[in-house]
């Protein structure tokens, strides 16, 4: 009795403002606080409220057969609660419908894993508390920033106490193995690994409104065929993707929000299957294997590994800026500063400094607030400039 | 004395560096009295209020008459049979223009058949810098004889004064027409932009310029040899007059906030191209920051070869010290001088070079290129051989170090720029004009 397993990831960064280099040691405000005000409401009100009335909706009429996992980044939360209120009440909405699974991740969206542990451990542990108090959920489940993995991340997500962990099932890894089974991290017994399925989950979320693909236009019912096809070849389909995806980056117009309302009758109508949350399909269906994934392996780009954030050398320049920093911040502890590290963490401002060879470069661009890669980079470092200025000047008082 | 200047750029017209030259020229040689037309091959209509004395070549009627002249000369410049041109009989009583007897001016007659006044095409140009120069520059030809022409018959004038390649054909052209001197201002080369790898179309114009010019003014020793020895002018038949500074009386003060008031900075700005020497200032300040981590690097400007100095910083792993607020004006330039420790103008070849003077009055020192020209006029400034990296690491860390010496070497080039007037660049431009035409001191 094989289960759909969809999870959504939610995030928007804290998109900085054009900083010149005479703002440098005079000038700390480094958002674009009206640039994500707009965005923030412009979302919400094409696809975080109306999406979670639709699930609310579809959660009521399935009367708990309908179930799905969400990952909400804390700056995304932080986002909510100063731009728009109204988008987490119905996020708590969702939780009380007991349908609803919230999963760990770290809370500033950042790269943490790939420089300090401690730091990463801070991070998901502050999000963990945040998920406590917003939902009165503790999440059993990790999913890393942008479902970066290696063993190494499995190994801290497991010292942590978290039963499941999620990755993206990328080719080169799987090989001949299938992404629709549940698998153990290498060296992390009792843990286990669930595995984006990538062609399904992309169908939605890349493909959905694109006039060039043979399967356009996709319906709800072609859709759960082919979700119902892994029967006897699989347990679980895990279809993760931004949720973005609905009303924002696919427009209400391309009709996936119809596509959705549609999507669960359409799935339910073959009586072995069903949806679960993350947590539940991990519990639910025997371990089939263990990975063993000393690389770091991603959901970005076509490379799927840390490419997208650190395949250029203005990204490397910029990640090394930010993170020699580390120990002063620790040092210094001051709450400012330590708010400004934080958000400046968040891997989106590396993103922007992407420069991929293929398509992907378009993926970058339409994310990106800046012209160019170039553009990022350089504003970038000025405020990270400005913001070593503060904090060197604060450790030698 | 009456002087027809052709020019590719004035304020606030299309100005780059030449447009200043150009601006401080007419000024300077206005406050000697001189009388001045100044064409540009187009004006922005909004902006036309400053000064009367210029004039557009868009808009100018142009006859059938004059277009057949200005082939005939074109023809004539090819299979070089220059001396007949001058010596036609003059048709006095066919003079479309009015009472003035363009016979005694030495006009060509042919401008004026008077079965070919009918307008042929009205010109129209975009001005300053883009994939149709070429094709402007060769109508700019036709468009600036007629204005110059008509500037001639309206007040007699004694000289064509040219700026640089962009107009020396037509000042070629005009010149043959009107049998007025021509004088070509020689600001840059193509050597200057390009090196050794510029396009021979360019150069074949400079050449063919200087060589047809009756005087040729050079900004600097350094340009004078190029005229020289790459173009082949007579040493004679070139005056070296130096371009002045814009002496400001008073200087803004710039706040520099306390957090970065103490900070040492390193200051590159002009545009990011081959000529400039960008990369000499990158490599350069990866040799500083070695030795001295807390100095800040700044690359003001923009340039073909900004993405490429980005991505080198970045390969560098200095982007937290080296930044580029991109291009700069107005007030922001002098606020950005005014916070240098050290101006640095590495350029690979820099015929004279206004940006350091602009820095000195904001209390910058500097450092140049030896292969500036407007280093022969300073000869407190330090300098160094564009492509010694490490001397001008070195160099830069002399002055981050000992601020004494740096303001040392400042005090004499603020000296030797007080004597850098425009007035001063005028009377060697009017002891240039003497060369040719007689009575230019009158």
């Amino acid at each position: 009795m094989p289960s759909v397993c969809f999870c959504f990831e939610v995030h928007q960064p804290y998109r900085l403002r054009p900083y010149s280099f005479f703002d440098m040691g005079a000038k700390n405000d480094y958002e674009d606080a009206q640039h994500n005000r707009d965005v923030m409401q412009k979302v919400a009100e094409k696809c975080y409220l109306p999406m979670n009335a639709l699930l609310l909706k579809l959660i009521k009429r399935h009367q708990g057969r309908f179930r799905v996992s969400f990952s909400l980044t804390g700056i995304v939360i932080d986002q909510f609660m100063e731009y728009a209120p109204e988008v987490l009440d119905s996020f708590r909405a969702l939780a009380r419908t007991g349908c609803v699974e919230f999963l760990d991740e770290t809370d500033n969206h950042s790269l943490a894993c790939l420089f300090s542990e401690d730091e990463f451990r801070g991070e998901v542990m502050r999000h963990r508390e945040r998920m406590r108090e917003l939902f009165g959920q503790t999440p059993r489940v990790f999913r890393n920033t942008e479902l970066i993995y290696s063993n190494d991340v499995a190994r801290m997500a497991c010292d942590m106490g978290y039963d499941v962990i999620l990755a993206e099932g990328t080719d080169n890894m799987l090989g001949w193995r299938s992404p629709h089974f549940v698998y153990e991290p290498a060296r992390c017994p009792g843990m286990k690994l669930m595995l984006r399925s990538y062609s399904l989950s992309d169908d939605i979320a890349f493909r959905f409104s694109n006039r060039d693909w043979p399967a356009y236009p996709l319906m709800a019912d072609t859709f759960a065929d082919w979700l119902h096809s892994i029967k006897g070849n699989g347990d679980v389909v895990n279809l993760f993707m931004d949720y973005e995806t609905f009303g924002e980056h696919q427009w209400a117009d391309t009709g996936i929000f119809d596509f959705m309302r549609a999507l669960p009758d359409c799935v339910l109508s073959d009586p072995e299957f069903d949806f679960a949350t993350v947590s539940e399909a991990a519990d639910r269906y025997p371990v089939r294997g263990d990975l063993d994934i000393p690389n770091y392996i991603s959901w970005a780009d076509a490379e799927r590994d840390l490419s997208a954030w650190l395949g250029n050398d203005m990204q490397k320049d910029a990640f090394r800026a930010l993170y020699e920093c580390l120990g002063l911040v620790k040092y210094v502890n001051d709450p400012e500063l330590n708010e400004a590290w934080r958000k400046l963490q968040t891997s989106d401002h590396l993103y922007y400094m992407g420069t991929p060879q293929s398509s992907d470069g378009n993926v970058h661009k339409y994310f990106s607030p800046y012209r160019s890669p170039l553009d990022a980079y350089t504003n970038f470092m000025n405020v990270l400039a400005d913001f070593r200025i503060r904090l060197f000047a604060k450790a030698n008082q | 004395m009456r002087v027809l200047m052709l020019g590719w750029e004035f304020p606030p017209h299309i100005s780059g560096g030449l447009g200043t030259a150009c601006y401080g020229i007419t000024q300077g040689l206005m406050e000697r009295g001189v009388d001045i037309a100044f064409i540009l091959p187009s004006m922005r209509a909004e902006k036309s209020a400053s000064g009367t004395f210029l004039r557009s070549a868009s808009g100018v009627p142009i006859s059938r008459a004059l277009k057949k002249a200005v082939e005939k000369v074109r023809r004539q410049q090819a299979s070089d049979e220059f001396s007949h041109l001058f010596m036609r009989p003059v048709r006095a009583n066919l003079n479309p223009y009015g009472g003035t007897n363009f016979g005694e001016l030495g006009i060509d007659p042919d401008v004026f058949n008077e079965n070919d006044q009918y307008v042929d095409e009205i010109s129209h140009f975009r001005g300053g810098y883009h994939n149709d120069l070429m094709d402007e520059v060769y109508r700019f030809t036709t468009a600036a004889s007629a204005v110059v022409l008509e500037e001639h018959m309206k007040k007699p004038a004694d000289v064509i004064h040219a700026h640089d390649w962009m107009t020396y054909p037509a000042a070629m052209t005009a010149s043959r027409l009107s049998g007025l001197p021509f004088v070509a201002h020689l600001h840059a080369t193509e050597f200057d932009r390009c090196g050794d790898h510029g396009y021979d179309k360019i150069y074949n114009i400079e050449r063919d310029g200087l060589q047809a010019a009756d005087h040729v003014i050079a900004v600097s020793e350094r340009t004078k040899q190029v005229a020289v020895e790459r173009y082949g002018v007579p040493p004679e038949k070139v005056s070296v007059v130096y371009n002045g500074a814009f002496l400001h009386d008073k200087v803004p003060t710039f706040e520099i906030p306390e957090l970065v008031r103490n900070e040492k900075r390193v200051l590159f700005m002009g545009r990011v191209t081959f000529q400039k020497g960008p990369e000499y200032f990158v490599e350069a300040a990866r040799l500083v920051l070695n030795e001295m981590p807390e100095a800040r690097f700044i690359m003001a400007g923009n340039g073909d070869l900004l993405p490429r100095m980005i991505r080198r910083v970045a390969e560098l792993r200095m982007g937290s010290r080296f930044h580029f607020p991109g291009f700069m004006r107005g007030k922001d330039v002098q606020h950005m001088y005014s916070m240098a420790s050290l101006y640095v103008m590495p350029s690979v070849s820099e015929p004279f070079g206004i940006a350091p003077l602009e820095a000195l009055q904001c209390g910058a020192p500097i450092l140049l290129s030896k292969q500036s020209g407007c280093a022969e006029v300073l000869p407190g400034a330090l300098t160094v051989d564009y492509w010694d990296v490490r001397q001008m690491a070195d160099r830069i860390l002399d002055v981050l170090n000992h601020p004494e010496m740096a303001a040392e070497s400042l005090r004499l080039c603020q000296q030797s720029l007080q004597s850098l007037t425009w007035e001063r660049a005028a009377d060697g431009i009017l002891d240039a004009y003497a060369h040719v035409c007689p009575n230019a001191r009158s």
